[in-house]
């Protein structure tokens, strides 16, 4: 019996390994004999136009579970099942499902796309298996419901959006916005909270557009945004079009501040925005990767594994997801129940994202949101910027003094 | 009569073998049986004709066999939800084929919105339950006719276009549709449709597990029985409707509009009538889908669902009842068996669509000469 | 109401990516007009052409080659002779083969070789993903008239739009190409006996139509600055339906539906209430008005129809 598992374990190793251009794959060999042996799934997009947030996820997953393997003291041997769910809500059910009635599959890593976190809520639930959410941060994903075996790792848009108005308005002083989205649930709903919050602070929203997901061309909702003067044009959607907003409003010169939502705060964003992308503005959940120590050993450890893609800004989610999984596992034994049980419980768990602590519906209480501005093709923490010291100045607050 | 049941049997336990088999060495066992089986029918010519033989002298018993082996599908997948799920689809696109087949094969009038229609049907399943009150049952009656009103929208140009304008005009349906979904209020927007309740009969609830010759089954058995009942029924009307006299019209619609007229065939009448039936069936696959799933949501129903639905028409065989059948079940579960593939798995499908086509133009089950006694 | 000075803009706007959907259109409409086709990859070629164009000028960045004056064309000949090659291995493999069987066929068998495109760059260019970022290589900046803002480099590419267009207008008109592909286009047999080579004439119209489309990618990433794997699937599905309005087969139909789909596009956006949402809703209604009250498109399908 053992000879088949055995092959089957090289086999899939070696297309990872394949995929992953290292030899990593085989050196835990001996180790494994005696380990008992438990799978893990993730699931999120591999193909379509989110894919290089899907893949960044799933390398950062799969150096997790990597590095627990190569523990000597994890008690347990881990396999793993990566899933596409291609950012459609049937394709993840399906996905779902398949990974939900693997027995061998103890719990998952799941979704990155609201839209299929949502929709897949009920599978785990009716299946029992604990799925803990790396990236999608529509907040009914946590808090419609109860169920034992969700969390979420990553922060809601609530909080995200709460600290990006208050910042926009009283830090920065920008009074006049023309909000502009993507007409999923991602970008509908940070819409909606961002202009709450906005009101809120004292700021006003002068127009809303919607545009379809993966638009080519925004010049159409740019002229008309561009037509009521505003202080900031408010991008709320993933980074394809953000990229796509960024560069026509300067090629159409709208003069205004670029201000985006998690969603934009990719590596791939600088790469293609190139120049235009100096003084935007990002938010996102969480610590800061790099400033954690672990962070940094996560980074390198990336780095060193010499996988394709980059781990993007919701990888350290997935790999928060998959140690906090492990960890669960190695405590109270390979059982669905058990897991989640014990998951949902997590207090004040030392991570690279930061403590993690679930409330009662499962959602990370994340603390803290950071600040991000474009400088020099990369994403630097507000705080550490020189925009914050004075040396640079926004391009919004350049235009207002024109 | 044995040996068909016989041969039945081994393709029934190849099948689920193949669905099944997770190690490799296992799936690489059943895949070359399959290929030797094919390869044998291939290239052992007597073989071939004295089974087709013997099938078509006990029609009936094949059919008898065939459905008692669908029957006990979920006991040989009851391990796995998964596959009951994967198996109701393809069901689910055999009831959705055989309308689209009546539209496109059977008439000619080309429907690349096959998707749009079956969120009608699902959207008002949704609709009618969650805003409406009604029960599961009575809303999945009412959902496909819902389907037909809205089609009417398209009468006007399904009689005025042909050919690729035609095709054009339905490929826009889809899209307005599914813009519309996504972004109108009372559809949910882009979350969709969510809790749609599930269907109860006689006060059996869907979501419970039902047993079969004592063995419990995963809940997604009672769903695979009523997508069987729905197929069998749907594929039966549509055969005894593409027999009739009806059904030759519409093919003389079809290949010779002129020569059709001439004879006294309304086009007016067979157009829109295969048009509306079509999208009753299609109507009723959306529906029983949402009320399975639970949930509709705008992804759910975009263009590439459209082209699966006439891919299952096209590779199946253009025109041909028992293709679309083969064809829905051929690749609705096929795709899902070659997860493992990852990033690979849509560059194979189109390649796999694409030599399937060069090969086998007229469908792996061709329509059969019409045959009058 | 907005203002005049806004809606002129909105046109221009309009009009810039109605030049880019008017050569896609133009390839469908050739290709109908020799093979009674509809060539649905022809999308992922214009994404091809994009792809190509943009590592044809990596690569000649990579040598040091960087005047735009040189590497630009450059790149432009580099992509028009990659899409065409692959124009004309796809109407090989899956045009031609298939095109006397039904047109479901072709529409199926082109849908997944675009498929097929598509996913081959998402997999195999390097980090193929993600949205790739186009150098800019035409002059910056821009000057304004009565309030409309034109940029130097919106001239530039209406200027090579327009090139491109008059040139396939020479090639079909005045060289003996041209008179062969409309010669198949009115009557294939008839075309034959007269001594046209055939095979010849539809390999020479698939280059042609697809080099169109590699200008129009070209264009895209110079217009944009960026380009995406995706971008061919609504470029294909807006250029097919631009060279329905205008009439299958006619060539000045294609452009003045895709000039036509362009402004509709971005006007609907600019003057109706929560138009952004709905301006595709409001372009394919457009459509389908215009092919039910001119089933044959605007100028109307060019070769008559054979009984």
């Amino acid at each position: 019996m053992s000879e088949p598992v055995g092959r089957l374990n090289r086999r899939q190793l070696l297309q990872g390994a394949s995929a992953l251009g290292l030899g990593w794959a085989l050196v835990p060999g001996p180790a494994r004999a005696q380990k008992k042996t438990v799978k893990l799934a993730f699931i999120g997009p591999l193909t379509g136009g989110t894919a290089s947030n899907g893949l960044g996820g799933r390398n950062s997953f799969l150096l997790a579970v990597q590095e627990r393997n190569a523990d000597p003291k994890t008690k347990h041997h881990y396999e793993t099942e990566t899933l596409d769910d291609e950012c459609k809500p049937t394709v993840a059910v399906q996905a779902a499902l398949k990974a939900s009635s693997d027995p061998a599959i103890v719990a998952g890593v799941t979704h990155y796309c609201s839209v299929t976190a949502i929709a897949t809520v009920d599978t785990y639930h009716k299946a029992g298996m604990p799925a803990m959410v790396w990236g999608a941060v529509l907040p009914e994903i946590t808090y419609s419901h109860e169920y034992v075996e969700i969390t979420r790792v990553n922060g809601t848009m609530i909080n995200q959006n709460q600290i990006a108005a208050d910042f926009a308005v009283k830090t920065l002083g920008f009074k006049t916005f023309a909000i502009l989205h993507d007409t999923t649930d991602y970008g509908r709903a940070h819409a909606k909270w961002f202009s709450e919050f906005l009101e809120q602070a004292g700021g006003k929203v002068l127009s809303t557009q919607g545009t379809a997901k993966d638009q080519k061309d925004y010049t159409a909702e740019l002229t008309r945004a561009k037509a009521d003067r505003p202080e900031v044009v408010w991008y709320g959607g993933l980074t394809p079009d953000g990229v796509r907003v960024k560069v026509q409003m300067d090629k159409l010169g709208v003069r205004a501040q670029f201000q985006g939502t998690s969603g934009i705060k990719s590596d791939t964003f600088n790469e293609t925005t190139g120049p235009s992308a100096e003084g935007a503005l990002a938010f996102v959940e969480g610590a800061p990767t790099e400033k954690l120590p672990g962070g940094k050993r996560f980074l390198e450890a990336y780095a060193k594994a010499g996988f394709k893609e980059p781990s993007e800004a919701y990888g350290p989610f997935a790999y928060v997801a998959a140690n906090l999984i492990i960890d669960a596992i190695e405590a109270v034994g390979p059982d669905r129940a058990k897991v989640a049980r014990h998951l949902k419980q997590t207090k004040n768990a030392n991570t690279i994202i930061g403590p993690v602590e679930f409330d009662a519906h499962g959602q990370n209480t994340v603390p803290l949101i950071s600040k991000y501005v474009s400088q020099d093709g990369k994403w630097v923490l507000w705080e550490d910027s020189e925009y914050a010291s004075g040396k640079r100045t926004l391009p919004g607050h350049k235009f207002k003094k024109m | 009569m044995i040996a068909v049941w016989l041969s039945e049997l081994v393709v029934f336990a190849l099948v689920v073998a193949g669905i099944l088999a997770e190690r490799p060495a296992a799936l690489a066992a059943t895949g070359g049986a399959l290929v030797a089986a094919a390869a044998l029918l291939r290239f052992a010519p007597p073989l071939r004709t004295a089974l087709a033989a013997g099938f078509a002298r006990h029609r009936a018993a094949a059919l008898a066999g065939g459905a008692v082996l669908a029957l006990a599908l979920p006991l040989a997948l009851r391990a796995s939800p998964y596959w009951t799920f994967v198996a109701t689809l393809a069901l689910l696109y055999v009831t959705i084929g055989q309308g689209l087949n009546l539209q496109i094969g059977t008439a000619g009038v080309i429907n690349l919105a096959g998707a749009a229609f079956a969120g009608l049907g699902g959207y008002s399943v949704g609709l009618l339950t969650l805003s409406a009150g009604w029960p599961a049952w009575l809303a999945l009656l009412m959902a496909p006719w819902i389907a037909v009103t809205v089609g009417a929208v398209l009468f006007v140009p399904i009689l005025k276009t042909r050919g690729h304008y035609l095709a054009l005009v339905t490929i826009a349906f889809g899209f307005i549709f599914n813009i519309l979904m996504n972004n109108l209020e009372f559809t949910g927007g882009p979350q969709g449709l969510k809790n749609i309740p599930t269907l109860r009969l006689f006060g059996w609830a869907f979501t419970s597990k039902p047993a079969l010759a004592g063995v419990e089954l995963p809940a997604h058995a009672n769903f695979y029985y009523a997508a069987l009942l729905v197929a069998g029924l749907t594929t039966w009307a549509l055969r005894r409707l593409h027999d009739s006299w009806l059904g030759l019209a519409l093919n003389t619609l079809r290949d010779d509009e002129i020569a059709a007229r001439c004879c006294g065939v309304s086009l007016t009448r067979g157009k829109l009538l295969a048009f509306s039936i079509g999208n009753l069936c299609i109507g009723l696959g959306g529906a029983l889908y949402a009320v399975m799933v639970g949930f509709v949501s705008p992804p759910d129903f975009d263009f590439g669902y459209s082209l699966v639905m006439l891919s299952v028409v096209i590779i199946g065989g253009v025109d041909s009842i028992p293709g679309v059948v083969l064809g829905a079940c051929l690749l609705l579960p096929l795709p899902e068996r070659f997860r493992f593939l990852h990033e690979y798995r849509l560059l194979l499908y189109g390649a796999v669509i694409v030599v399937m086509l060069l090969y086998r133009p007229r469908g792996l089950w061709p329509a059969a000469v019409r045959r009058y006694r | 109401m907005p203002p005049l000075e806004l809606l002129l803009q909105q046109a221009l706007n309009g009009v810039m990516l109605g030049v880019m959907y008017a050569l896609i259109a133009v390839g469908f409409t050739l290709f109908f007009g020799v093979l009674d086709v509809i060539h649905f990859s022809h999308g992922d070629i214009f994404m091809l052409g994009a792809f190509a164009g943009l590592s044809t000028l990596l690569g000649l960045a990579a040598v040091g080659l960087r005047a735009p004056v040189a590497a630009l064309p450059l790149a432009f000949v580099a992509a028009i002779l990659v899409t065409g090659l692959v124009g004309v291995l796809a109407e090989r493999v899956c045009v031609k083969p298939l095109a006397r069987s039904s047109p479901l066929m072709t529409l199926l068998a082109t849908l997944s070789l675009g498929l097929v495109i598509r996913e081959s760059v998402l997999i195999f260019y390097p980090r193929g993903a993600d949205p790739k970022p186009f150098p800019q290589l035409l002059p910056q900046g821009g000057f304004e008239v009565g309030g409309v803002a034109i940029r130097y480099e919106n001239l530039a590419i209406l200027g090579i739009g327009l090139a491109a267009m008059v040139t396939v207008d020479l090639i079909i008109r005045r060289t003996r190409m041209g008179a062969a592909i409309r010669a198949v286009a009115q009557d294939p047999e008839a075309a034959q006996m007269m001594g046209v080579n055939l095979d010849r004439t539809v390999d020479a119209t698939f280059f042609l139509g697809s080099g169109l489309a590699a200008v129009a990618g070209i264009l895209s990433g110079l217009y944009y600055s960026e380009i995406h794997f995706i971008m061919g699937i609504t470029g294909g599905v807006i250029g097919f339906s631009a060279a329905a309005i205008g009439g299958l087969g006619n060539v000045y139909g294609a452009i003045v539906g895709g000039l036509l789909f362009g402004v509709l596009q971005t006007t609907s956006a600019a003057l109706i209430p929560r138009g952004s949402e709905f301006r595709d809703v409001v372009a394919f209604a457009v459509v389908m008005l215009f092919l039910i009250v001119r089933p044959r498109g605007i100028l109307g399908e060019q070769s008559v129809e054979r009984v």
